[in-house]
């Protein structure tokens, strides 16, 4: 398996196919309703839906830094209003984003997983790994807020 | 990925560890092993697991297979986590040093807690700990917050930052 296969693998296993670690991040979303997906059953925590959109709103930019774009993160919303979004739409616009993020590893050489992101110091690979972890991590808070909202 | 690759993950991990159990000092012993309706009910559970699965992970990459389940009530308070995690984390450190690109693809077997038999390469086992730490990192944050405690980061790339200030 080629270096840039693993990573498409790990993000696969990761995002929704058969992850180690726990639930994958897309088969959590499944059964979640919209109501479930707005609750916010910790006072002062977010909702699902306003993971779900942190989620893919970083999955996007990791995707376009992949693909060569320069991203200055201050310009990202890293939390952003989700009071006009619908949790269809924000499943989709997760789906869209993983999609992009993985064709744009897909077409990387081995090489360029060590090349630095366009903009930043940090390797494509790290960037990539980063990706990973973030989405795991969430992936771990949003287990809880469904078991929460019943 | 490449043995430098499984270093620094394995270096994000132990910082991100660290950050986790220094945000969870301040939680007085009943809020620390209060349940909290969650997977492995509260904070100090939840951490056992973890540290528990690094162990456990440990051990079959160097082909053992342990059958000893996560005992919670071994660990009356956070200073006996983070003793046994510190020796984890050595084994951890010397398997590490000693990995090469080519022993990542090795196949190891091992036994599961129901004896059953599975083989994975050395370096997918050790990819899947560090997410298995992660997902749980993120519950730990999560009920902080449910607790009213002050939560903190633990990004990659906050990490990548700070080795860069």
């Amino acid at each position: 398996m080629r270096p840039t296969e693993r990573l498409l693998d790990q993000l696969n296993r990761a995002y929704g196919g058969e992850a180690w670690h726990g639930p994958a991040l897309r088969n959590l979303l499944d059964g979640v309703t919209e109501t479930q997906a707005k609750a916010r059953p910790i006072r002062d925590g977010h909702s699902i839906l306003e993971l779900v959109v942190h989620i893919e709103t970083w999955i996007d930019v990791v995707a376009r830094r992949v693909g060569g774009q320069v991203v200055d993160a201050n310009s990202v919303p890293d939390w952003a209003d989700v009071t006009k979004t619908t949790w269809k739409g924000a499943v989709e616009e997760l789906e869209r984003a993983e999609s992009r993020l993985s064709d744009a590893v897909a077409r990387l050489s081995s090489e360029d997983l060590d090349k630095p992101v366009p903009g930043e110091k940090r390797s494509i690979y790290s960037e990539i790994m980063g990706a990973l972890q973030h989405n795991v991590y969430h992936a771990g808070q949003i287990a809880i807020l469904k078991k929460a909202a019943g | 990925m490449t043995a430098d690759d499984i270093r620094t993950l394995y270096k994000y991990n132990r910082w991100a560890n660290h950050r986790i159990t220094a945000a969870c000092r301040p939680l007085d012993a009943d809020a620390f092993t209060r349940n909290l309706g969650n997977s492995f009910g509260s904070i100090r559970d939840t951490l056992v697991h973890t540290l528990w699965a690094e162990w456990i992970w440990l051990e079959r990459w160097q082909g053992q297979s342990p059958k000893q389940p996560a005992v919670f009530n071994d660990y009356p308070d956070l200073a006996a986590i983070e003793k046994r995690w510190s020796e984890v984390e050595n084994g951890q450190e010397s398997v590490i040093a000693g990995i090469t690109d080519a022993s990542l693809t090795r196949r190891i077997g091992y036994e599961n807690l129901s004896n059953q038999r599975w083989e994975y390469s050395l370096g997918h086992m050790m990819q899947h700990v560090a997410n298995h730490s992660t997902y749980h990192r993120g519950q730990v944050v999560t009920m902080l917050r449910q607790l009213g405690a002050k939560a903190v980061s633990t990004d990659l790339l906050l990490y990548f930052d700070e080795l860069t200030t």
